[in-house]
Parts: structure tokens; C-alpha cells; sequence
């Protein structure tokens, strides 16, 4: 009975695939997830900051409705041209601001009503240059969120 | 794919210390084990490296696979997959502030991105990429085309890339050799010398796609020779392509093709002959070839207006001073040196025969040529790596004469347990270099004598 035999594994085997896609579809581990952030480091006042790439991009819970980000650019003026930064909460633009110096700036992030009702929002930031083999953009400090 | 009649002479293998009808000893015990090992000795290879690989990054050894070469060869994913444009303009756009180093500079005259690291690596990874980007979209995950996920999801293809290749080698030895010997030797061109590494902590590197490919050769070619069908002839180009575009200087080892089977200067004449009967094979397996290189030379096209160019702009071959001695016997790189099993296998050149002898012309030729080519690279030391990984491409080809040195060992129980103790210790002495190197207390380049000394077998 080789047949039903395996009708019975592909079922089990599709079925076992749409599970692993529904769990996948909004991960509570999700929070924990990262991209485009280096290894936190402590500048020579002892504050805590991730360097970012061109792209980085991080999670908050739901329930923030208020997030404040730390910024700092170092060598922000390159030929005059200050560096920007554009903030991104689920792909839509949120903020997005200029840096002409070398002080730490706390960009706040008013968080809209979510489009989808999911565990965390997807907050990006890009920034328009970055400096070294390692593609470093800015400084971000540790995050303070308001529910 | 089998070869329907060997056209190599073919003599039966001996009986030696390692064959079944050996008398009942403790050498017939092990051929027994090892026999019933070579079951499962790929797999096993497999997942011990998936062990290192797992040590290395969830160990916090390095950051993610994308770095140094490897982000040469990875950003045709992300540019493609993600941006829908090769140009990489917009990739850079998005991840880099517009700007791309390490071996990706803007072509004078037309201002656009070149990246000397070809194609080949992304073009055989991009179906995982693809399937980590679609899942990326779904979840929420970050789809950046950088994220942990894609990297390493790329990353664990060199594990399969391993495995595949390690897999095509075994049914290459076991053309000539017996199932003993061919687990022995998988063994010892995985753990003895820096093969495991590769797939490791430079998974992105093209080193280990190079060593399948040229496996997927060497199991390929007597089966054309055999009988050049369509299908053949297609399989034959296509990798001949994958192999140029996965590392341009590579295609010194399509000269394994022609040379398949030489011994003797009659055999040139026979082989032309042969070539010419077979034309249609030939041209098909070239038209394969092309149209699998034919991507890289229109990127090269759209960014330069030439279609065949030199990416490596300000570096060198210097073929009048090849520093034959160093990349062989030194101990900044030597591959003997930092792989001393490897001279096993130069012994087995004069030790092959049977089904192997008829590579025996081919691997000397095209791995004396390989090694004459690395040795005139104006950094032969190829930058930072563990042992010479310009050697890495060939462990498929001395493969075989490595077989062959250790059948001949094991005809001789003195002599057999002699080569088992030295050839343990030397992988034994690859693993622990390999590690020292993974915890960055061997350097990785320009090691001295004065500093192997110092740090030999030393671990915190």
C-alpha cells in the first residue's frame, strides 16, 4: 500500500509546514531580533551605544506609543553635507532628521496605530552615509519607551 | 550517473591488510569498522562541521559569515533579491551610504560598481537566499538582505557545499579504491587539512564550493568519455561554467578535462582524434559553459563596456619570481607546512594506479600549474586565512593520490600502523591549529617561525 502510504506523509509533512508558517508569521522572540547594529560598546564617558550600518533595524513592543532614540554622529559634516537620518516604523516614514555635530541627539518617535495587529513594531533607520570598512553609520544609545 | 565502461585499464585492486579475505587480525577488524563507516561517513563529516560552524557563532568566535571576501561574494544576493538591481547601486544606496569597499570600486569612465569577486558563490546560493527572503516577508522579519538570518542561512550552504562534494569524492575513490580507503581518506581531506575550516569560519569564502565543483569533475568526466550524451555533455559545461564563475583563475582546472587519461604523447594524438569524433559533446558542453558564464560577462559588460576585464586593478602576478618555497614549505603559508599530511599524497602520485593512474598526468599538471599560479600572486600568502587556502580548490585531486599512498601502506601491518599513528597526529595537529586560529591566538597571516614556536599547541 505504497500509495496511501505516501499520500499520508506529504499531508503530514504540508501540514506540519503550514504550522511552522503560522508560528513564523508573528515570532514572540521577534523582540529580540536585530540588523545592521554592532555589539554594544561604551564611549569614552561610559555611555552604552550600537554603532549602525547604512540600514538598521530593530523591534519594540506593541504597546510602545512613545520611543525616544538616542543619535550621536561622529564626523557629521563630510564636505559640508550633514548626515541624515531617516526613522521608519513598519516601512513607513515616521522621522527623519539632520546631524551637523558631534553631540548625542534624542529623536523622538511618536508610534502610530499598527497596520496589523502584531507582537512588535518594526522600527528602521537609515542613514544617508556611513565611514570605515565596516560601513559604521551612527551611535545609538539605549532606547526609552513610553506605553 | 555511472561511467557505462571504464576507458582507463583497469586492473582488479590487490588484496591487501584492508580487504575482506585479509587473515582475521586486527587490521581485518578495522577494514570491517571502517567498511560499515563509510555508510555514514559523509553525513558524519557533515555534522561535525555543523558542530564547528555552531562553536563559532553561537560562540561568539567571529561575527556573521559576511565579512572580509565574504561580502564581496554575498552582495550580488541582497542586490539582486532584495533590489532587484545587479548594478549593486542601490544595495549600496541601502546598506552602506553609498558607497562599497574591500574590493568593489568604481570602474573609471563609467563611475559604476565593480566587484572582483565574481558571481559564482551567490549564483549557487541564491535559492536559500530567496526562500530566507520570502520568509523574512512573512514573518517581519528584517528584510534588509543582511539580517542573522540571511547570513546565516547562506553561511550553512558551505555545509551542504561540503557534504555534496565530499560525497562526489567518495564515489570517485570508490572507483579505484576499496571502502576502507576511501573512508579513511574523506577523513583526512576534511579534519587533516584547513577543507573544515572553509565551510566554518569562512563559509562565504568560495573555497569550499570551488572543492565540490571540482569533485562533481572528476566524477563527471569519465562518464563523458564513456559516452558524451546530450544530457552528459550539458552536466560536463555546466560545471566547467560554475567553476569558472565561482573563481575566474579556476579555469586552469578545465585542463583536467582534456588531459583525463594521458600518459603518454601517443594518447595526445589518440585524445585529438577522440575530441574531433565527438564534436557535437564538445560543443554542447561548451555552449553549457557559456550560457552558465554568460551573467557575469554581461555584468562585466554594463559596468566596464568590455566584456572580458581584469577586477583586480591594483594587483599582480609576478611570474618571473613565484615564491614556489614559501607557498609550499613556509611557515607564514606553506600548504605542507600548515597541512603536512598533504605529503602522503604527494608520495601516492607514484603509487597510483588502476581506475586512479588515468587522473595521474591530469591532477600533476593541473596542480603543479595551480600551485606556479598561486605562488606568482603578488599577496601568495592570500591574505589572512588558515593554511594556504589557494589549496583548498585542489584537496579534491590529491584525494586520490592520498588514497593510493594509504592502500599501499595498509598492504604492510608494520608499516600500516606506523602511517595510522603519524597521520592521526598530523590531524590531530590540524584541528588544533585550526582552533587556535578560530580564538585568534595563532594569527591568521605573516606568521614567523619565532611566533609558531612561542604559541605551538598553546591554548588559555
Amino acid at each position: 500500500m505504497a500509495r496511501p502510504g505516501r499520500f499520508w506523509q506529504w499531508l503530514i509533512a504540508a501540514l506540519a509546514l503550514a504550522a511552522l508558517l503560522a508560528y513564523l508569521r508573528d515570532p514572540p522572540w521577534l523582540g529580540g531580533v536585530t540588523s545592521g547594529l554592532s555589539a554594544w560598546t561604551r564611549d569614552a564617558g561610559g555611555t552604552p551605544f550600537r554603532w549602525t550600518t547604512g540600514h538598521a533595524t530593530f523591534y519594540v513592543p506593541a504597546g510602545v506609543r512613545d520611543l525616544i532614540i538616542p543619535l550621536r554622529a561622529i564626523h557629521a559634516r563630510r564636505g559640508h553635507l550633514p548626515l541624515t537620518v531617516r526613522v521608519e516604523v513598519d516601512g513607513r516614514p515616521a522621522h527623519a532628521l539632520a546631524l551637523d555635530d558631534e553631540r548625542w541627539h534624542e529623536v523622538h518617535v511618536p508610534i502610530g496605530a499598527a497596520a496589523a495587529k502584531r507582537r512588535h513594531r518594526r522600527i528602521e533607520l537609515r542613514v544617508n552615509r556611513t565611514h570605515g570598512r565596516f560601513y559604521r553609520g551612527v551611535q545609538v544609545g539605549e532606547l526609552k519607551m513610553a506605553e | 550517473m555511472r561511467p557505462a565502461a571504464s576507458t582507463a585499464p583497469s586492473q582488479p585492486p590487490r588484496p591487501t591488510a584492508l580487504a575482506p579475505e585479509a587473515p582475521r587480525s586486527l587490521f581485518a577488524a578495522a577494514a570491517r569498522v571502517l567498511t560499515r563507516a563509510e555508510r555514514g561517513v559523509v553525513v558524519s563529516l557533515a555534522l561535525l562541521t555543523l558542530l564547528g560552524y555552531g562553536v563559532i557563532y553561537a560562540g561568539g568566535l567571529a561575527r556573521g559569515p559576511v565579512r572580509s571576501d565574504g561580502f564581496g561574494y554575498f552582495i550580488y544576493l541582497p542586490a539582486v533579491i532584495v533590489h532587484g538591481d545587479p548594478s549593486l547601486e542601490r544595495v549600496a544606496d541601502d546598506c552602506c551610504g553609498g558607497r562599497l569597499v574591500h574590493g568593489i570600486a568604481r570602474w573609471p569612465g563609467t563611475n559604476r560598481f565593480v566587484n572582483q569577486y565574481p558571481i559564482g558563490v551567490a549564483t549557487l546560493t541564491a535559492p536559500v537566499f530567496a526562500a530566507v527572503h520570502a520568509l523574512s516577508l512573512w514573518s517581519g522579519l528584517p528584510t534588509d538582505g543582511f539580517s542573522p538570518f540571511y547570513q546565516h542561512g547562506v553561511g550553512l550552504c558551505a555545509i551542504l557545499a561540503l557534504a555534496a562534494g565530499l560525497e562526489l569524492l567518495r564515489r570517485v575513490l570508490r572507483r579505484a579504491y576499496s571502502p576502507a580507503i576511501a573512508t579513511v581518506t574523506l577523513v583526512i581531506i576534511t579534519l587533516g587539512t584547513n577543507l573544515a575550516h572553509y565551510a566554518t569560519w569562512d563559509p562565504i569564502y568560495s573555497h569550499v564550493y570551488s572543492f565540490a565543483l571540482i569533485c562533481a569533475l572528476l566524477y563527471v568526466v569519465p562518464c563523458w568519455y564513456d559516452s558524451p550524451t546530450t544530457r552528459r555533455s550539458l552536466v560536463l559545461g555546466a560545471i566547467s561554467g560554475l567553476i569558472v564563475l565561482v573563481r575566474h583563475p579556476n579555469a586552469l582546472f578545465l585542463l583536467l578535462i582534456p588531459l583525463y587519461g594521458i600518459a603518454h604523447l601517443d594518447d595526445v594524438r589518440s585524445r585529438a582524434t577522440l575530441i574531433r569524433t565527438r564534436w557535437r559533446g564538445v560543443l554542447t558542453a561548451i555552449a553549457a559553459m557559456l550560457v552558465v558564464v554568460l551573467p557575469q560577462l554581461a555584468l562585466y559588460r554594463a559596468a566596464t563596456g568590455r566584456w572580458i576585464v581584469s577586477t583586480y586593478r591594483e594587483q599582480w602576478f609576478d611570474f618571473a619570481h613565484p615564491e614556489i618555497v614559501n607557498v609550499l614549505f613556509s611557515v607564514t603559508k606553506g600548504v605542507f607546512f600548515w597541512s603536512p599530511v598533504l605529503l602522503v599524497a604527494i608520495a601516492g602520485f607514484f603509487m597510483m594506479r588502476g581506475h586512479a593512474r588515468v587522473w595521474r598526468t591530469a591532477i600533476v599538471v593541473v596542480v603543479a600549474l595551480h600551485a606556479y599560479v598561486l605562488a606568482a600572486w603578488w599577496d601568495w600568502q592570500m591574505g589572512a586565512s588558515y593554511g594556504h587556502r589557494g589549496f583548498t580548490d585542489t584537496l579534491g585531486l590529491l584525494a586520490l593520490p592520498l588514497a593510493a599512498a594509504l592502500e599501499r601502506a595498509a598492504a604492510r601491518p608494520r608499516l600500516a600502523a606506523a602511517a595510522a599513528a603519524l597521520i592521526g597526529a598530523a590531524i590531530a595537529l590540524s584541528i588544533a591549529q585550526m582552533i587556535q586560529v578560530w580564538l585568534g591566538i595563532m594569527p591568521m597571516h605573516s606568521v614567523t617561525w619565532d611566533q609558531y614556536q612561542r604559541l605551538f599547541l598553546r591554548f588559555p
